[in-house]
């Protein structure tokens, strides 16, 4: 097992009245394909949201690559070698393919001393990894949905980051996408040595992608391990029993 | 920025040919060649242009609309009037007696030292208000400016009503024995700077991140695009541009008030608006538009020409949301690359 490159500390956090994060505590090891999953409303979006910065915690701690960066603007954390998708696609939208990969290779880790040369150089080899170079001179706004979740994971790969934070990026797709999706998720990680976390409801997907992952309802973090040991965790079976169906999958799958 | 691929871009070109233009027209005045109402109008079309660009890099650009923005012309026009009627104003009175315009060196001395102290005033109200503006987005961050823009006049014309610059007959001449055609080159040189500047806004990468800020703000930052920095740099350039056609502004008309008048604000977005955001071309053709349309309207509808032109600008919006420019560029993609 590898060294952590990212600790998420006791974390909390509230919005008013509501706890949407209460303690979370895990570390997630360099290299490694990292899995977020809970029912819906369970604060997943809100532990991305703090982990890259959109949100302050009101207690805890997160430390990437050894810094405690809990205090800093997402754009601090990006250029640290933080990248993010976003569950809800935000494409520039009036801005090619390929300028939106730019962006990502212009203001990434190598912000300070990367030529536009470079960036565009960048940017069109993740556009053909991803499939997506056909398209690089079409407005972002025009691509389907399919592409745009694509464009979202090529603007935040050309940042050339070493972690990437995925909010369901297999969300609305067919499930022959779903399979492609999944193949250059463990490309990324396999061939570009990225490091992922990610937040899935596809069951399948994750549990056949992430090596480790924690379960979080009400905010609470009620389970952490393999998928196999996940799944079989009581705690989980009963938080998803809303959904029998999906526990049953879960049992099964394990 | 790789300088050829600088200058082989279609916005380098169109800036160049129309610099060129205004260098032909003014050549042809200064040679008597056409009359003097050319020239007048070629001023005019300038100073349109020039303030519509200026605003262009905070709300074309980042997507932002100051509506106060008339405030940073009138602190260039105040500059001017100082430098001038205040400042100067002995040496020119001493002069203005044995000549019957003041010398050239004294012309471009007054002209740089009110670029200076109209670009240190404007940059301060810039930064000042944008640290503490910025923060809003959309609608708050436009009325926020609506607000700073009657705070600064009537500071401005308190001020004044100690010291009165060109309120009254503050010099012999305000004109100071000045053709038109010193105008028309002072404007000259003012439109240089701002489209040559507009445009390196545009195709550099400040203004890839200004164009992540229009689209998404949220996106921009979480990509690295320090969004709130960059928010106060364009808003500290459009000031600064617009408080350079301020000083144009003041030089050529001896009166100042007016420049801060919400109306010239409301003209530097309309031709934005008219043109089509998001581009470089698109306000300098809003500009070209709105010109064309009020000087025609103003010549032959007399008092109905605002009615008219407020008509015109309500139809562009309702059907055609994305300008002139943005419709074009939907409507014949292979002119993309030349409406960029």
């Amino acid at each position: 097992m590898g060294e952590p490159i990212l600790i998420v500390e006791n974390v909390t956090k509230r919005f008013g009245g509501l706890t949407a994060l209460s303690q979370v505590s895990f570390n997630v090891n360099k290299g490694e394909r990292f899995g977020i999953i809970g029912p819906n409303g369970a604060g997943k979006t809100t532990l991305f949201n703090v982990i890259n910065g959109v949100y302050r915690p009101d207690t805890g701690r997160v430390v990437f690559k050894g810094t405690d960066i809990t205090n800093w603007p997402p754009h601090r954390r990006a250029r640290f070698g933080m990248a993010r998708t976003h569950q809800v696609v935000k494409p520039f939208s009036e801005l090619t393919v390929l300028e939106n990969a730019m962006i990502g290779a212009l203001f990434g880790p190598r912000h300070k001393d990367i030529t536009e040369e470079e960036a565009r150089e960048i940017a069109l080899e993740t556009l053909d990894f991803l499939g997506l170079k056909e398209k690089a001179g079409l407005p972002a706004g025009l691509l389907n949905v399919q592409e745009k979740k694509r464009l979202e994971l090529a603007r935040a790969l050309s940042s050339q980051p070493e972690i990437l934070l995925l909010d369901e990026v297999l969300a609305g797709l067919v499930p022959s996408e779903i399979e492609t999706m999944v193949e250059l998720l463990k490309k990324i990680n396999e061939e570009k040595g990225v490091t992922i976390v990610m937040i899935e409801h596809v069951m399948h997907a994750i549990m056949n992608l992430a090596e480790r992952m924690i379960v979080l309802d009400f905010g609470r973090k009620i389970a952490e391990g393999s998928p196999e040991e996940v799944a079989n965790n009581p705690e989980v079976i009963a938080a998803y029993l809303g959904n029998p169906e999906l526990a049953l999958k879960f049992v099964k799958k394990g | 920025m790789n300088i050829s691929r600088l200058v082989s871009r279609k916005g380098f070109i169109i800036s160049t040919l129309l610099v060129f233009f205004f260098l032909v027209l003014g050549l042809l005045g200064s040679n008597g060649v056409i009359s003097r109402l050319y020239i007048a109008n070629g001023t005019d079309l300038m100073y349109f242009i020039g303030i519509g660009l200026a605003m262009a890099i905070i709300m074309s650009y980042t997507g932002y609309v100051s509506f106060g923005h008339a405030v940073f012309v009138g602190i260039g026009s105040f500059s001017a009037a100082y430098i001038l009627a205040v400042f100067n104003k002995p040496r020119i009175m001493e002069y203005m007696a044995q000549h019957d315009r003041i010398s050239n060196a004294m012309l471009s001395t007054y002209f740089i030292e009110s670029l200076l102290l109209a670009s240190i005033i404007a940059l301060l109200v810039a930064v000042g208000v944008g640290y503490a503006v910025l923060r809003l987005r959309g609608a708050f961050f436009a009325i926020a400016t609506i607000g700073l823009d009657y705070v600064v006049m009537y500071l401005v014309i308190y001020i004044t009503s100690m010291i009165s610059p060109f309120g009254g007959d503050e010099l012999p001449n305000p004109n100071m024995g000045l053709t038109d055609m010193t105008f028309y080159w002072m404007h000259f040189i003012l439109f240089i700077a701002t489209i040559y500047t507009a445009y390196l806004v545009k195709v550099s990468k400040f203004g890839y991140g200004l164009a992540s800020i229009r689209e998404d703000e949220d996106a921009a930052e979480v990509i690295g695009v320090d969004t709130f920095r960059y928010k106060v740099y364009a808003f500290a350039l459009a000031a600064v541009l617009a408080s350079f056609w301020g000083i144009a502004s003041a030089f050529r008309k001896s009166y100042t008030t007016h420049d801060f008048s919400l109306l010239i604000s409301i003209v530097m977005i309309v031709e934005n608006v008219v043109g089509g955001l998001g581009t470089f071309i698109g306000p300098i053709i809003g500009a070209v538009i709105y010109y064309i349309l009020n000087w025609l309207l103003i010549t032959t509808a007399g008092q109905l020409a605002l009615v008219i032109l407020g008509a015109f600008v309500v139809v562009i919006v309702a059907f055609f949301p994305e300008g002139i420019v943005g419709l074009l560029r939907r409507k014949i993609p292979s002119l993309r690359e030349w409406l960029e």
